[in-house]
């Protein structure tokens, strides 16, 4: 029976930094991850999991990233204790646990922003319904035009939550009728459905909320 | 006909040049039509490149990676790299994106720029890639799994990793300067915000370039508000 630990998804949190030798020649490094105005140094086994929080790129779209997801893939990639460096990274607030539908998603998008890494590359005469982000001549990733709605303008709000309801008010005023727009809780629950999909490839970081 | 030497020396009072905006693409309003316009954000605003011609320019205003080394990024550089690539018009569009809100112009070293600094904030694209055992003196940035896009000195990668958590180029030059006056006493030039504000147009260059960072319009910009969405 599936229960909400079963529907719960994990969401890496920061802008990676990436790896640090300091001296020539050197084997001894950190990886880095800036998280609000904190930067945090991890070992290999943390960033590794850091990492696979992100989802791997080659997972169905539909299928949810959570605990058992990530773990399996740390066992996989033979990260040794992976159980304890997840616990560890929830415990520090790099990696976020939250489930679509319930309050703790708001509260989730309340503490969190979603900023955009790339460019948005619009949509094209053979599918305009589907927008893409990348870099120019490198598409990346295809969203819908809800999606793109909030990966265009979602960083200029102080947090995620704040963002949906402005989306959802905007589409409102422009006569919109698809409740997934217009409503901003369906869409926060639309959105951290799919978001492994942006977040897997670095199109968006998700980062702690602004204090204005 | 200027000279060459007279070219140089007229270029080194011109302003510089730099785009505005994050590009969000091409709109198609209809299966199998082609666009309408392409579409750039710009604080709560969507300017539109009504043509092709205006997102040649505005892509050359954000400079050659393979020039901007060495060549001032000014009206002239682009109108030159446009007849380098037989883009006719180039003067009368940079006119036009300017009206646009889409390039702005400025003089480093001047009052001006403080002015400019006021008005626009630097957003951070991309991850970073880090440095390595063979060269740890430069900073990577760029895509995961890929060479990465631009290698950069600590001082450019800093204002890539931190500049744009402040809402203005100019407070993140107050912001820099104060961290470095911390770490380093006040009397380093890295604690002097106007010096910061030389570095961080070199930077700018280096970073939109290679769209590994845009500029926006600062968040209390005259005219910029939600309400224009």
């Amino acid at each position: 029976m599936a229960t909400d630990d079963d529907a719960a998804l994990l969401f890496p949190i920061g802008h990676c930094l990436g790896a640090y030798y300091d001296q020539a020649t050197s084997t001894g490094h950190v990886l880095e991850v800036r998280r609000g105005l904190d930067v945090i140094r991890l070992s290999d086994e943390h960033f590794a999991l850091w990492g696979l929080a992100h989802g791997t790129p080659d997972r169905p779209v539909d299928q949810p990233w959570g605990r058992t997801g990530v773990l399996d893939a740390a066992r996989r990639a033979g990260v040794p204790g992976a159980e304890q460096v997840l616990d560890s990274l929830v415990r520090d607030h790099l990696i976020v646990e939250t489930t679509p539908g319930t309050d703790s998603a708001v509260d989730f998008a309340r503490r969190h922003r979603m900023i955009p890494l790339m460019l948005g590359l619009g949509n094209t005469a053979e599918e305009p319904r589907l927008y893409s982000v990348g870099m120019i001549g490198q598409p990346v990733v295809s969203m819908s035009s809800m999606a793109y709605d909030l990966y265009e303008w979602a960083h200029l709000d102080s947090n995620l939550w704040l963002a949906c309801e402005g989306a959802a008010a905007t589409a409102v005023r422009v006569g919109i009728e698809d409740p997934v727009a217009t409503d901003p809780l369906r869409m926060l629950n639309a959105l951290l459905g799919t978001l492994h999909v942006l977040i897997s490839p670095n199109t968006v970081y998700l980062d702690t909320r602004l204090a204005h | 006909m200027s000279t060459g030497a007279d070219h140089t020396r007229l270029d080194e009072d011109a302003p510089v040049v730099f785009p505005v905006g994050h590009y969000m693409g091409p709109f198609h309003p209809r299966r199998h039509e082609p666009p309408k316009h392409h579409i750039v954000r710009v604080g709560w605003e969507t300017p539109k490149l009504p043509d092709e011609a205006h997102v040649d320019i505005w892509a050359l205003a954000h400079g050659l990676p393979a020039r901007v080394d060495t060549v001032r990024w000014t009206r002239q550089a682009i109108i030159d790299a446009a007849d380098d690539a037989g883009m006719p018009d180039a003067a009368a569009i940079l006119d036009s994106l300017a009206d646009l809100g889409l390039i702005a112009e400025v003089i480093p070293g001047t009052a001006q720029a403080r002015e400019f600094a006021g008005f626009y904030r630097l957003q951070s694209l991309l991850i970073g890639l880090g440095n390595s055992p063979e060269d740890p003196v430069l900073d990577g940035i760029g895509v995961a799994g890929m060479p990465p896009v631009v290698k950069v000195r600590p001082r450019v990668f800093e204002i890539w990793e931190w500049a744009h958590l402040w809402p203005s180029v100019w407070s993140a030059c107050e912001g820099l300067a104060w961290v470095a006056g911390e770490a380093d006493g006040t009397h380093s030039d890295q604690a002097d915000p106007v010096k910061v504000l030389d570095v961080m147009f070199e930077a700018m260059r280096t970073l939109i370039s290679r769209n590994a960072a845009y500029l926006d319009v600062a968040p209390n910009s005259p005219g910029e508000s939600r309400s224009a969405r």
